[in-house]
């Protein structure tokens, strides 16, 4: 098993050296007094070492929020984050992005790229601003996997979207990171290139054994995963074990979208 | 870092044009400013006179505050020249290496032309009008002036002239000339004609010369040399000569007791011993370029903060990408203050060279105006251009800065989503630092009040940018609440596109507030430069105007004999002929608890002037409006004083006052008279005898003459044309005097010729003010055009759910109208009040003076320049497909 929900009282976990990231009772909440809207309540999740998450849920039903936090970009309101051995919402904002560059890899949606930086450029930005030079044979490598060796003088705009992307991905996997949050990776290309792009998750998951965290709306998306949990109203309803489309496509229509959550 | 930052500043070339415009005209101002200091501390006129003399003994023209090091710039600069002490000539003969010493006199002289009666300037040229000056025999050498035909003067009535004098006045050897010199002009004999090595005469003088003892007379000889020269034995260091000159005069060179100490001096620092006006001129271009260069250095600023505010808020995607994957706020900091070094190193250097041109414009400028001698030209050394780099990239860094801490708290997580509404809220720190900065503006404004003349009007400026930060910090709000104001009626006007621009400006407080800022800069400086002069120069006269009652003004080419006066107050029908001279006092006084000295004005008036006993009278010509005390006491040893310098310097009615004539001598005079006109007339008032040697040029400057009344009165009782009849009588009589180069104006034509010279002030002021403005608008179009440009997309969805552009083009006017308008009324209410702070310290009236066309013209001129920053790009922007414009990259 990849992924442990916990529903009961927090603070029981066993020391679990394989967990590459552990939320113990988070809770997110926006605005304050009667206005205040909850993204997450008390949601205790475990991910395991080279394993391919998806996390699905319908229009506000905190995944955002859930990788936000899960991820060092925002802090919960109460509850606590592990990556690894570290407790992130104890961390000052310098050291998260610390944390964030050498330990954590991003894939956005869109707008992964600094348009004045060449692909490889964009590749190695973390390892430039942490102060480190790159390991060449590693970039090489990276750049070969993801299938840009004779495209890293590019600048984005003369790359396509799914090119952008696997520059994108490229950048996430230079440091070794214990994660890579994928953000619906897919949501602004076709079908074919979205299909690549997947495939080439998948790959990075099976092949270097990286840990890999999806949050998507589409169940095709998402049945290239190992698991695929999903959200409502704030809440983890379920998980299902190396699904099919159909399957999530059918699990999806019987998730009401909550009523007071707007998409964060 | 410094890669990341060369190749985002090659990418996004747009964005930092912007900022690269306005460091660059930045620099360009600031090193023309650099340029004309430098030149105004360094620059000197090569000596004409004292040519021939490698070494000359003057007075010291510096006077410092006490306490203050003689490296001090605190130090204000004698109007008239100090003369030196004739005793000393034989002490330096003495000095080792010294062949000889020669005292000098100088004193106006001007050949009269036979038969038309006109008087002979200067040589031809821009700067010597005035300058045709007589000397004795003996000091012709200094030049050297050489005989060329004829002989030396011997007798009383034997004159010299120089060969380009001799040639102009068409006389030669053995000619009969008539010289109006410091007396009735008077017959000579022409005994020889002088030139110096390689020319005809001077560039900027004519020379006469007389027999010692005549020359001594027409000196009205007070026993003083104007300088001394020093001839060198063959082969003598200049260097050493010098000091060994200096310790010869040991106690004398520092500054003494009773008077400015002397200066010893080689090279073309004779220059400014020579010519005063020189000095003057230094002095000039060294508070004015310091003040603005200032200016223009808070202004860009200004500007450059503003432009990388709307750079980074243009960013802000890339930035929080940046936070998100790899960069901690430090590093976004420094990376955006990178940026701008690069940019502002790059105009820095790109600037050299217009920033001489710029400088070289001014001192041309200055030229034609006859405010800069010709001869006066720029020394361009690196170190303005190493001081406006250095200030630039400061500047550019400290811009950078600001904004940069706005970025770095751009939170990672705007990455992801597609937001770009700005926050509601303004942050409360924001708010707390406009406060600070606005009560900090005003207790400096307070504080202004306390000064006066100078210091007040050189505050001017400066004073705005307080008030325009607090502005900026504030805008958010002002932005809101003008909103708030001006939405509903704009509403009700326009339901469509004014309820659109109502809402933009709604929503966008900030953004809005960022384009209020840079037009309430250009609104606020513009005021205060342009109309502060106006203020002064109407206050002054206003009290001229009111406090003059003479019928008749006689003024002079050249001033006007002392003797004038006594020859007209015997005309019959005359009641009273007064002699004015005008010259400044220095005084020293604790401002704000600084030993100060300034330079205050000051006149010579014959105490007949305020009618008997200074009782204002009929006879009386001048009024100055006495506050307290009585001008009837006014005589030896006193001195009257006007209201603000008394208030500055803390003059009381019956106490002495320790001030320093304009040649620099010590007196201690009883303060017999408040009067409120001292802008009109001058700040302190003595007897023109007491001003007796104690002047450069011994000459009045004008005699006030007023009709015996009582004598008219007499003669219109048989005839009632006798009253113009007598008037007629004294101004035929006035035309006839014995002297040359006299005009007699009244009262209108002298009003006319008083505001001529005072406009000369007001020129400079506008010259420079109007290139600083120049620098702001330029900047505000810029960062406008900035501004805008960035709306490209919101525009074009404007465009696509179904706004014609002729809407979207109106959407803008009304949004533009709402934020100029709001700029207009910020930017005036700052100048406003300014003025009316400077006014009290410079008049001691609340009441700022603005020209309504002037007025006018400045609202007018920042409503245009916002409205077509605005609207020019937009329409550049509407031009574009707007589905490629929205789908465009960031």
């Amino acid at each position: 098993m990849a992924v442990i929900i916990h529903h009961g009282p927090t603070g029981s976990w066993p020391r679990m050296p394989d967990v590459a990231v552990r939320l113990d009772g988070v809770t997110k909440t926006y605005g304050k007094g009667e206005s205040s809207v909850a993204a997450l309540r008390d949601v205790s999740v475990a991910l395991y070492r080279g394993s391919f998450v998806a996390v699905m849920g319908p229009s506000g039903s905190g995944k955002s929020t859930f990788m936000h936090c899960a991820a060092g970009l925002d802090r919960p309101t109460s509850g606590s984050v592990h990556l690894g051995d570290i407790e992130l919402s104890k961390l000052r904002e310098p050291k998260l992005t610390e944390l964030r560059r050498e330990r954590i890899g991003f894939v956005f949606q869109a707008f992964n790229l600094l348009p004045s930086l060449t692909a490889e450029q964009n590749v190695t930005l973390p390892m430039r601003m942490a102060g480190r030079g790159a390991d060449k044979a590693w970039l090489r490598e990276v750049l070969a996997r993801v299938g840009l060796t004779d495209r890293a003088t590019h600048r984005p705009a003369q790359l396509s979207g799914g090119q952008q992307q696997r520059v994108a991905i490229a950048r996430a996997l230079i440091t070794r990171p214990d994660l890579v949050f994928a953000d619906e990776p897919t949501g602004a290309l076709d079908t074919r290139t979205g299909r690549e792009v997947l495939q080439l998750l998948r790959q990075v998951v099976s092949d270097l054994g990286q840990t890999v965290v999806m949050v998507t709306h589409d169940p095709i998306a998402a049945s290239y995963a190992d698991q695929v949990l999903f959200l409502a109203d704030g809440r983890f309803v379920g998980q299902l074990e190396a699904p099919s489309a159909e399957q999530i496509a059918e699990w999806m229509t019987h998730l009401e979208p909550s009523d007071d959550g707007s998409e964060r | 870092m410094i890669r990341l930052a060369l190749s985002t500043v090659r990418s996004r070339k747009g964005g930092f044009v912007g900022a690269f415009i306005a460091l660059l005209f930045a620099t360009v101002l600031v090193a023309a400013c650099g340029i004309l200091m430098e030149t105004g501390i360094r620059a000197g006129i090569p000596p004409e006179r004292y040519a021939g003399a490698p070494v000359v003994v003057a007075g010291d023209q510096q006077v410092r505050a006490s306490g203050t090091e003689p490296a001090d710039l605190e130090a204000a600069h004698l109007p008239e020249r100090v003369h030196v002490d004739a005793a000393l000539v034989d002490r330096i003969r003495e000095v080792d290496g010294v062949r000889d010493a020669i005292g000098e006199v100088t004193f106006p002289a001007r050949v009269v032309v036979a038969g038309s009666g006109e008087v002979l300037g200067g040589p031809e040229g821009q700067d010597s009008a005035d300058n045709s000056w007589g000397h004795a025999w003996a000091s012709a050498e200094l030049t050297p002036f050489a005989l060329v035909d004829g002989d030396e003067p011997r007798n009383a009535d034997d004159v010299v002239l120089d060969a380009e004098l001799a040639r102009r006045a068409g006389l030669g050897v053995g000619d009969d000339v008539t010289i109006q010199s410091t007396a009735a002009a008077r017959p000579y004999r022409v005994s020889g004609i002088v030139a110096p090595s390689g020319g005809d005469g001077l560039s900027r003088q004519s020379a006469l010369f007389f027999a010692d003892e005549e020359a001594g007379r027409l000196a009205a000889g007070t026993g003083e040399f104007a300088a001394i020269g020093v001839l060198a034995d063959p082969g003598a260091d200049l260097g050493e000569l010098r000091d060994r000159i200096i310790d010869a005069l040991a106690g004398q060179v520092a500054r003494s007791e009773g008077g400015p100490g002397l200066d010893v001096v080689t090279g073309t620092d004779r220059g400014t011993v020579e010519f005063l006006d020189a000095a003057d001129a230094r002095e000039m271009l060294i508070a004015i370029s310091g003040s603005f260069g200032g200016v223009a250095l808070m202004v860009a600023l200004f500007v450059v903060a503003s432009t990388f505010a709307l750079l980074v808020q243009q960013r802000s995607k890339e930035i929080a990408l940046l936070r998100a994957v790899a960069a901690t706020p430090r590093q976004v900091r420094r990376m955006i203050c990178r940026e701008a070094q690069l940019v502002a190193v790059v105009a820095g250097i790109v600037g050299i060279g217009p920033a001489v041109g710029l400088a070289e414009w001014i001192r041309g400028q200055f030229v034609d105006r006859g405010i800069l001698p010709e001869s006066f030209g720029l020394r361009v050394g690196p170190v303005p251009f190493v001081v406006a780099i250095a200030a630039v990239v400061g500047t550019g860094w400290l811009a950078a800065w600001t904004a940069a801490r706005r970025a770095s708290r751009i939170v990672p997580t705007q990455a992801l989503g597609e937001s770009a509404v700005e926050p509601k809220t303004i942050g409360r720190r924001r708010v707390v630092a406009g406060v600070i900065v606005l009560v900090g503006g005003v207790s400096m404004l307070i504080v202004s009040t306390q000064l006066r003349g100078e210091a007040a009007a050189a505050l001017g400026v400066s004073v705005v940018i307080p008030l325009v930060t607090a502005a900026a910090l504030l805008s958010p709000l002002i932005a809101r609440m003008a909103t708030a104001a001006l939405g509903v009626p704009l509403r009700r006007v326009s339901q469509r596109t004014g309820y659109l621009a109502v809402a933009n400006a709604r929503a966008n407080a900030r953004r809005m507030g960022a384009v209020i800022t840079p037009l309430v800069l250009a609104m606020g400086v513009a005021g205060v430069v342009l109309f502060q002069q106006a203020t002064l120069d109407r206050a002054a006269e206003r009290q001229a105007g009111d406090g003059m009652s003479a019928d008749r003004v006689v003024v002079g080419d050249a001033g006007v004999p002392g003797d004038v006066a006594d020859t007209i107050g015997e005309i019959p029908g005359v009641a009273t002929a007064a002699s004015v001279v005008q010259t400044g006092v220095v005084v020293e006084y604790s401002e704000l608890g600084e030993p100060t000295i300034q330079t205050f004005t000051a006149q010579g008036v014959d105490p007949s002037a305020f009618g008997t006993g200074g009782d204002g009278g009929p006879a009386a010509v001048m009024d100055l409006d006495v506050r307290e005390g009585s001008l009837g006491d006014l005589g030896d040893g006193t001195v009257a004083v006007g209201r603000l310098a008394a208030d500055t310097v803390g003059a009381e009615v019956g106490e002495r006052l320790p001030l320093r004539l304009g040649d620099g001598t010590l007196v201690e005079p009883v303060v017999v008279a408040i009067y409120e006109r001292g802008l009109g007339f001058g700040d302190f008032t003595f007897t023109r005898s007491a001003l007796d040697g104690h002047l450069t040029d011994p000459l009045d400057d004008m005699v006030l003459m007023r009709f015996d009344v009582d004598a008219g009165a007499e003669a219109g009782a048989e005839d009632a044309g006798a009253e113009d009849a007598g008037t007629g009588e004294v101004d035929a009589a006035l035309a006839d005097l014995p002297y040359a180069g006299l005009q007699v104006l009244d009262q209108e034509g002298f009003d006319a010729a008083r505001s001529a010279t005072a406009s000369l002030d007001a020129w400079v002021n506008l010259l420079i003010g109007g290139v600083l403005l120049g620098y702001i608008a330029i900047s505000v179009a810029n960062s406008l055009v900035v501004g805008t440009s960035a709306r490209a997309r919101e525009l074009a969805l404007l465009r696509l759910v179904g706004t014609t552009q002729r809407q979207v083009l109106r959407m803008m006017r009304w949004e533009g109208l709402l934020t100029v308008v709001t700029a207009v009324v910020v930017g005036g209410v700052i100048a406003g009040i300014t003025l009316v702070m400077m006014s009290i310290g410079l008049t001691g009236r609340p009441v700022p003076y603005v020209p309504p066309l002037g007025g006018i013209a400045l609202v007018a001129a920042v409503i245009t320049l916002g409205l077509a920053a605005i609207l020019l790009p937009t329409r550049y922007v509407l031009r574009a497909n707007p589905t490629d414009t929205i789908n465009m990259r960031e």
